[in-house]
């Protein structure tokens, strides 16, 4: 079996359009590697062979692009992390980014492996899908179609739940991401104007300090404006095990940012709020409306400046 | 495969199984038995070595991604006879109990000194979030390493200290 690591993009690209469906893709290898003892035997039942695009400098660069900031799919979590812009303008990329499992592995882990690896209480993914994040996506060769690329929102990216199972018979639910063979995240874009709207403001809150495979939890992101006191708009993403990925309107437009008027709204907002039909396991519908308001609770408190 | 990369600063041309993980390299074929295996799931930290100066778990990365990276592990991180001032305070904050965690808490700790002279308790306790310690000297820990950056507290501390 061998193991290809092109150093050059159109290396790369000529590998996964000469491949069976069988190859495996890997970049920063933590998740395989700690979920699959076997590796590279587990993902695949008898795999062609293994493409490592961990060492693709072309795909690690976060760069601005414009209109768009665009970060590689195999930037690290730690270049994020150090990465002064979105320290400055999305903090809670850099929140979500400083979360990640531990030091260790975020100076491995790349972005692009993260988010298709499809963890629910994925720190980055809820953080950038509140940014509305949009994924570049090599599609590979198939039949007699050529190779394309494509853009796709962060939140379309997955379909339904995939069960992965390790040699010890672990099992875990993931999202599904929407790959197929040979296909290949190419880059994450956030548009510049949510960045860098004045009054735009971000944050993340995860429930467990410690989130990882076996200590899951819900992660919620939130992205919106206030200018003057007053809330423009704000949009959240909340994600966890215990339920599916969720992406809605705070319907708060216009509401001073008084504690008392604010939190109280968001308490009869998170009561009433359908959760049931978002939750998969765990907590009930109404204590998963609680444990979401009090992450956008500490949220809010954090950015008015007040006690949670 | 034929990986062509530096251990301990000096260079190496190894004919290994891409698919073999480091600390199996380093630990069966190197006998370089200091960077210990714990989890072997990137969770307890005992395998911790630097790649390109930067920490990582050793048993989470295979031979094949090495090719042209340059690896230090705990027995390159002091290379004369003596101890660094992190091995030196880990000692005299008496941090050092079973000592299984001891070699990938050194290279981490020594990791953020590189970075940051003077570390608060936060940011040590951060850096440490990738360590288990099986005897729970965590408290210790965090002393030795922010003991490293703090100054002299005696005039007799400061001469052995610059006897060092």
């Amino acid at each position: 079996m061998e193991f290809l690591s092109p150093k050059h993009i159109a290396d790369c690209h000529e590998i996964l359009d000469g491949s069976s469906d069988s190859l495996v893709i890997c970049a920063g290898l933590t998740h395989l590697l700690r979920f699959y003892s076997d590796f590279p035997y587990g993902p695949q039942d008898s795999p062609e062979g293994v493409l490592h695009i961990g060492d693709l400098s072309a795909l690690s660069e976060i760069k601005d692009e414009g209109s768009r900031y665009g970060i590689g799919a195999t930037a690290k979590v730690c270049q994020l992390e150090n990465d002064a812009f979105v320290a400055r303008f999305a903090p809670a990329v850099w929140d979500a980014a400083r979360l990640t499992s531990t030091p260790q592995i975020r100076n491995q882990r790349t972005l692009g492996g993260e988010i298709s690896w499809g963890s629910f209480h994925s720190p980055l993914a809820a953080a950038l899908m509140a940014f509305d994040a949009q994924l570049r996506v090599r599609r590979g060769r198939n039949g007699e179609n050529r190779a394309r690329e494509e853009s796709i929102d962060l939140l379309d990216f997955y379909e339904d739940t995939i069960e992965r199972k390790n040699v010890q018979g672990r099992q875990l639910s993931c999202r599904k991401a929407k790959l197929a063979p040979r296909d290949l995240i190419l880059r994450i874009c956030v548009n510049q104007d949510l960045l860098r709207r004045p009054g735009t403001f971000s944050f993340f809150r995860a429930l467990t300090p410690k989130i990882s495979t076996e200590n899951s939890g819900v992660v919620v992101a939130v992205h919106g404006v206030m200018q003057g006191g007053v809330l423009v708009k704000a949009q959240f993403v909340s994600s966890g095990l215990w339920m599916s990925t969720l992406k809605d309107e705070l319907p708060f437009e216009g509401i001073k940012l008084k504690p008392n008027i604010f939190f109280e709204k968001l308490y009869h907002f998170c009561e009433r709020y359908p959760f049931e039909s978002y939750r998969m396991a765990g907590p009930s519908a109404r204590q998963l409306g609680l444990i979401v308001f009090g992450l956008l609770k500490e949220g809010f408190s954090y950015i008015l400046g007040v006690e949670a | 495969m034929i990986v062509e990369w530096s251990l301990n600063s000096r260079p190496l041309r190894s004919e290994v199984s891409p698919f073999k993980r480091l600390v199996d390299y380093l630990r069966k074929d190197l006998k370089l038995l200091g960077t210990n295996v714990g989890c072997s799931e990137g969770k307890c930290g005992a395998c911790t070595v630097w790649i390109n100066g930067s920490i990582a778990n050793s048993c989470l990365v295979l031979m094949g991604q090495l090719q042209g990276k340059e690896v230090t592990t705990i027995e390159g991180l002091n290379q004369k006879d003596q101890f660094t001032p992190l091995q030196e305070s880990f000692l005299t904050c008496s941090a050092v109990e079973c000592g299984f965690c001891i070699p990938g808490l050194l290279m981490t700790g020594t990791a953020l000194l590189n970075r940051e002279p003077n570390p608060q308790r936060l940011e040590i306790r951060e850096m440490l979030k990738g360590h288990l310690c099986a005897c729970m000297g965590y408290q210790k820990i965090v002393d030795a390493i922010q003991g490293v950056g703090l100054a002299p507290t005696s005039e007799g501390e400061a001469r052995v200290r610059s006897k060092r």
